[in-house]
């Protein structure tokens, strides 16, 4: 409470010289949401993941994705490493499921798990609604590189969700998330993330590149690359177990 | 002579006949007391082995040195970070089975996995990856089937699940698990990921309740333990790294991350740039699968474990400094440890137990032993001036030596048989009332639900013989001080 | 009667060598069942303070709280009822420790491990500071808000040493990340060889890195005096939880012992549990958990209460016997003294009283030497590497002398002597002086 008070006093403080209405910051974060979603389309995307971690060393995976959002479709395949080519993870509604190539079965496997022990939650890869969580506390004009971006103070509304304060920096110009910080209930920089680039596909936003540092262990980071991204109409016969049997042979 | 210092020493028991008595009775009772003592901590000793290094550990085993938390139940640490099988096993087979104290070895995989039978059976198994043949030479009695049989001689699929692990199937299913049914097995491991595995339940088996970290193992083949361990043959390490990806790696600069784009060129508007044109394209999305039956064959010599069943036990500490000097010299990156390393908690427990167990015997033993010393003391030290008598007609030292000791063994292997006898018959009575072991630890120890003590042969020659050299030695003494002094003196004196 | 104890002392000294043997024998047995029956009470102690303090007590309360996403965490609010109950067992409870935990990650630099920090009260668990052993730094600084005590394995693991800083990254009782940043001030090595590994650090912290209040905890632990009071302890709280109005957590068709139905808590994430409002009481046993403690505790008194038996029945049967031997070679003495006009209740009386004499000095010699004994093996350590590190008091023997026992020890010894002597001394005062001489 302390903390808000201290954050809430400065605010106001400074609220007269640089800072834009909270308003203005509810709106930019709406449209930030905007951007992301993907109501409306259907989206495929190649995935390569490189995790650094310092007592593990290099690991690199990359996978395809296929995710149709308004029907809660979504499906994984693994292309790398060799070993792990074709296991699929294939998701409708709230039931995941898990293909294993070798053995030709599937299994059922529980949504909350880590996705492949990544820095990389799962909920990096699903739609994210940051109006209804989080409340803007300060917003300011900044610079960051060669981008003028406005620079939101967050914190959450409720005490479930995960990070309970976020710090994003914005493109002024298309509400693009360039960087975000996440904070722990401790005020304490937990993870950094970076969108440096974005592929615009029909009107939704998709980051070319990801990274994410973790600000508690030295030398961890994920950082994602994504290509191949269409966002043509996938055909239904797609998010089936039979096609993920079928593609393995 | 000598027949004459029978009958001497036989006429002299005779008339103390009281006392004679009444050493003896203290003498049957040590004995008595030595005899069921040693029988059981021989039992318990016994019990131990017979619940351990005869069941599932061996003597020795030999693993990996980067396993640092071993444990031949499960250990986290030997699959957190890859697979860690025992380097070059067919070497270090070699090298166990070169010395002549070694009877048998065999090899033994670990897993963990999450099993389903149908839709609704659940449950969570240990597993041990054996190789049917040489883990049932080594473990004759190990497995105790209670239905089907062990995991098929040919090295074909299947899993023999513990009691627990089906009785968990049938409470979740609501129907009983039978031999022939098919379950699922799902585990995840570092190399190959998750992997799924469909095998046939060949048999239930039970390891009884005294052992209470064993009730989830459930024996499958070694295949699919190493398919699911992810122990692969040719381990395509090699990180395949493109140019822009190296870029990426290592610290990340803020400044150049976001000076690279402007607002202008920060997106690329994207005209679906796939390759796919119609829906048959899905299907050849991977490719060609081929190089995955490569990175995915399993290497047959892959064992967690190599576990190592010696003639005699007893060499066990000396076998293990033995193999590990050889595995250094060899510069191969494994140790071997005794049985009781590996063994999981039930095992330390039931060890210190038993040790405390046998300590306080021992101390018994020495008590018993000591008090026996003292009244032989006593009672040669109250015939000193018998003693003093004897030398004044003529005896040598020698003779009355020899006299004295010999009416001591007279009363030790007398007594000391009636001693036997007794202990024979209380051991007798022990087996067949036998004594119930209510507690899970006491069946550990006592090697089953009732215990029925054996009965040592070694332990009842032990006790004669030791109480017998002990006796002597205690009158002896106190005969070489009353030798000392004259026979006049010790006529006067006692 | 001052007479007597005169002659009988005399007796006792002139015949120096067998007066001596046999005292010698006395405090030889005395000695071996004052530290036999010392170092099994020590035993039975000792595993007993370990798994205490391993396992945090006896009787366990602990609650749940459902959050409004269905999330349930370790957690009591009203902690009003637990207050009203306790009470009512008090008497039986040695003492509370209030505890609350966090499963996190450790991380200094780039070393990461998985560990359990437990929130103590470092003034109620005495106990705890006292078993711990301290291999780096000391438990001075203990109480400081950031200070924690963590097993020097996890110490190696991290890479770090005493006065080091570094985090545990977790998630609060509402699910939200919360990092905490704590100041090494010691390690300590497990000498338990149970593998049983957790962190230690104060209450306060802990709480306010969990969003808890400040006096709040997620779990009470008691130390009983004795712990076969253990299930009826936990029934009498149930029973009072219920009564106070508390929800307790309904009993699962499974044994709450199988071991098998806690592996499956294990592994399952509590699917589809019907809400409630408020906490979720559970009181549990230490034998829910690790039935095998009481188990080893039964069996360790078994133990201690045979080898008690067989020891006793060894030196009795010794003392008996020596006293009767001595008895027949003394007839003639009884001749003589009788002889000289002694009377034969005096005859009697004198026997009794140089066996007493003899009997109590070699008490009191074996009780010291037991004691001198105890001193010097609790100077050893045996090294904790060792796997029977339970069953000593960090690494330590103990043999707990029990001004009880011994009492009880020094009224058997007197028994047994008397027995020992009243037969021989009937015997010798009924005999006539001449018959005496004679034989």
């Amino acid at each position: 409470m302390k903390k808000i008070m201290t954050v809430l006093a400065v605010s106001v403080l400074l609220l007269p010289l640089y800072s834009i209405s909270i308003e203005r910051g509810r709106e930019i974060i709406n449209e930030v949401d905007e951007n992301t979603t993907f109501s409306g389309i259907d989206l495929s995307a190649q995935l390569t993941i490189i995790s650094e971690d310092p007592s593990d060393g290099i690991d690199k995976s990359k996978v395809l994705q296929f995710r149709n959002d308004d029907d809660d479709k979504f499906l994984m395949l693994i292309v790398e490493p060799v070993a792990q080519k074709g296991q699929g993870y294939l998701m409708i509604d709230d039931n995941l499921w898990f293909y294993d190539p070798q053995s030709r079965k599937f299994s059922h496997t529980s949504m909350k798990e880590q996705f492949n022990d990544s820095d990389a939650n799962n909920s990096d890869f699903q739609e994210s609604s940051l109006i209804e969580d989080y409340d803007v506390i300060q917003v300011e004009e900044a610079k960051l590189g060669s981008f003028d971006v406005y620079k939101i103070v967050m914190e959450a509304n409720n005490n479930e969700v995960t990070y309970p304060k976020q710090i994003l920096w914005v493109t002024q110009k298309n509400s693009l998330v360039l960087k975000s910080e996440d904070y722990s209930a401790s005020d304490r920089l937990l993870r950094t993330s970076y969108y440096p680039s974005y592929t615009k596909a029909a009107d939704t936003f998709i980051p070319n590149k990801m990274i994410f540092i973790d600000n508690l262990v030295e030398n961890k980071k994920t950082t994602i690359t994504i290509s191949d991204i269409s966002v043509k109409d996938l055909p239904d016969s797609l998010f089936t177990k039979a096609y993920v049997e079928r593609v393995n042979n | 002579m000598s027949w004459i210092l029978v009958r001497i020493a036989f006429r002299n028991l005779r008339e103390h006949l009281a006392k004679t008595l009444i050493i003896g009775s203290l003498i049957m009772l040590g004995v008595m007391l030595l005899v069921v003592g040693n029988s059981f901590m021989d039992t318990i000793q016994k019990g131990i082995e017979k619940n351990y290094t005869e069941n599932y550990t061996g003597d020795l085993f030999i693993v990996n040195n980067s396993v640092e938390e071993i444990s031949l139940i499960f250990s986290y640490d030997a699959m957190s970070k890859g697979p860690r099988s025992v380097p070059e096993y067919e070497k270090v087979e070699k090298i166990v089975n070169s010395f002549d104290q070694v009877d048998k070895t065999t090899g033994q995989l670990n897993g963990l996995a999450t099993a389903k039978w149908g839709e609704l059976g659940e449950a969570f198994v240990v597993l041990f990856g054996v190789n049917p043949s040489s883990y049932t030479r080594m473990f004759p009695d190990g497995v105790n089937i209670l239905e089907g049989s062990f995991l098929p001689e040919d090295g074909s699929e299947g899993i023999v699940l513990s009691k627990t692990v089906a009785q968990q199937f049938s409470d979740t299913a609501g129907q009983q698990i039978q031999v022939g049914d098919t379950i699922l097995l799902t585990t995840i491991n570092t190399v190959s990921g998750a992997k799924i595995r469909e095998v046939t339940v060949r048999g239930i088996h039970d390891y009884g309740d005294a052992s209470f970290d064993l009730q989830f193992i459930s024996f499958i083949d070694e295949n699919n333990l190493r398919i699911m361990n992810g122990m692969v043959a040719n381990n395509i390490e090699d990180l395949d790294l493109e140019e822009t990806e190296k870029e990426d790696l290592g610290n990340v600069s803020e400044d150049e991350l976001f000076s690279l784009f402007s607002d202008e060129n920060l997106f690329t508007v994207t005209d679906d740039v796939s390759s796919i044109q119609d829906d048959d394209d899905y299907d050849s999305l991977l490719g060609d699968t081929s190089d995955r039956d490569i990175a995915l064959e399993v290497d047959p010599h892959a064992w967690n474990y190599l576990l190592v069943k010696l003639a005699d036990s007893g060499d066990t500490d000396s076998m293990v400094r033995k193999i590990n000097r050889e595995l250094e010299k060899q510069g191969i990156d494994a140790t071997a440890y005794p049985w009781i390393k590996g063994a999981g908690m039930s095992a330390k427990l039931a060890d210190t137990l038993s040790i405390v167990f046998n300590v306080l015997i021992i101390v018994i033993a020495i008590v018993a032993v000591i008090i026996i010393m003292n009244t032989l003391v006593i009672s040669v030290s109250e015939r000193f001036s018998e003693i003093g008598t004897m030398r004044a007609i003529g005896a040598k030292k020698n003779f009355i030596r020899k006299m004295i000791t010999l009416e001591t063994m007279m009363i030790t292997l007398t007594f000391g048989t009636i001693g036997v006898i007794l202990g024979i018959i209380t051991l007798v009575i022990f087996r067949m009332v036998g004594i119930e072991a209510t507690n899970q630890f006491l069946q550990i120890l006592l090697g089953g639900d009732i215990f029925r003590p054996s009965i040592s042969v070694s332990a009842i020659f032990t006790s004669v013989i030791s109480v017998t050299i002990v006796g002597i030695a205690a009158s002896l003494y106190p005969v070489s001080i009353a030798l000392k002094i004259s026979p006049l003196e010790a006529m006067n004196k006692g | 009667m001052n007479n007597i104890l005169k002659i009988a002392y005399r007796n006792v000294k002139r015949q120096k060598r067998r007066s001596n043997l046999l005292g010698l024998a006395i405090a030889f047995g005395v000695m071996m069942i004052v530290l036999v029956n010392g170092l099994t009470s020590g035993l039975i102690d000792n595993t007993m303070r370990n798994f205490e303090t391993l396992l945090g007590g006896h009787v366990y309360i602990s609650g749940d709280v459902m959050l409004s996403n269905k999330k349930v965490v370790n957690r009591i609010t009203q902690v009003e009822i637990v207050d009203a109950v306790l009470p009512s067992v008090d008497s039986y409870v040695k003492e509370y420790q209030k505890r609350s935990a966090i499963e996190g990650k450790f991380i200094f630099r780039s070393n990461v491990s998985q560990q359990v920090v437990y929130g103590i009260d470092w003034d109620e668990e005495q106990n705890l500071i006292e078993s711990l052993k301290i291999v780096q730094g000391s438990m001075d600084g203990i109480r400081d808000e950031h200070a924690i005590v963590i097993p020097e394995k996890a110490a190696e693991e991290l890479g770090i040493v005493i006065g080091e800083e570094f985090l545990i990254s977790f998630e609060n009782v509402t699910g939200q990340a919360n990092v905490g940043t704590f100041v090494l001030k010691a390690t300590y090595e497990d000498v338990s060889g149970l593998g049983f590994t957790a962190s230690y650090s104060d209450i306060g912290y802990i709480n306010s890195l969990l969003s808890l209040e400040e006096n709040e905890f997620q779990a009470l632990s008691l130390v009983l005096y004795d712990m076969n009071m253990m299930d009826p302890v936990a029934a009498m709280i149930e029973e009072g939880i219920a009564e106070q109005g508390g929800y307790l957590k309904p009993e699962s068709d499974e044994d709450e012992n199988d071991p098998q139905s806690q592996m499956q808590a294990m592994f399952s994430s509590g699917v589809d549990e019907e809400p409630w409002d408020d906490t979720r009481f559970e009181v549990g046993t230490l034998n829910d958990f690790m039935d095998a403690v009481t188990q080893i505790v039964a069996i360790l008194q078994g133990i201690a209460l045979g080898v008690f038996l067989v020891m006793l029945l060894i030196t009795m049967v010794g003392l008996i016997n020596t006293f009767h031997m001595i008895m027949i070679e003394r007839v003639k003495e009884i001749g003589t003294m009788r002889a000289v006009g002694m009377l034969r209740r005096d005859v009697s009386k004198q026997f009794i009283a140089e066996g007493m004499i003899l009997a109590l000095r070699g008490a009191f010699f074996g009780i010291a030497a037991a004691i001198v004994i105890t001193l010097i093996v609790s100077l050893f350590t045996i090294p904790p590497e060792s796997d029977f590190g339970f069953i000593l008091n960090n690494g330590k023997i103990s043999i707990i002398i029990e001004p009880l026992s011994v009492l009880m020890i020094l009224i058997i010894v007197s028994v047994v002597t008397l027995i020992a002597v009243w037969r021989p001394s009937r015997k010798a005062a009924k005999m006539s002086p001449a018959d005496a001489l004679r034989s």
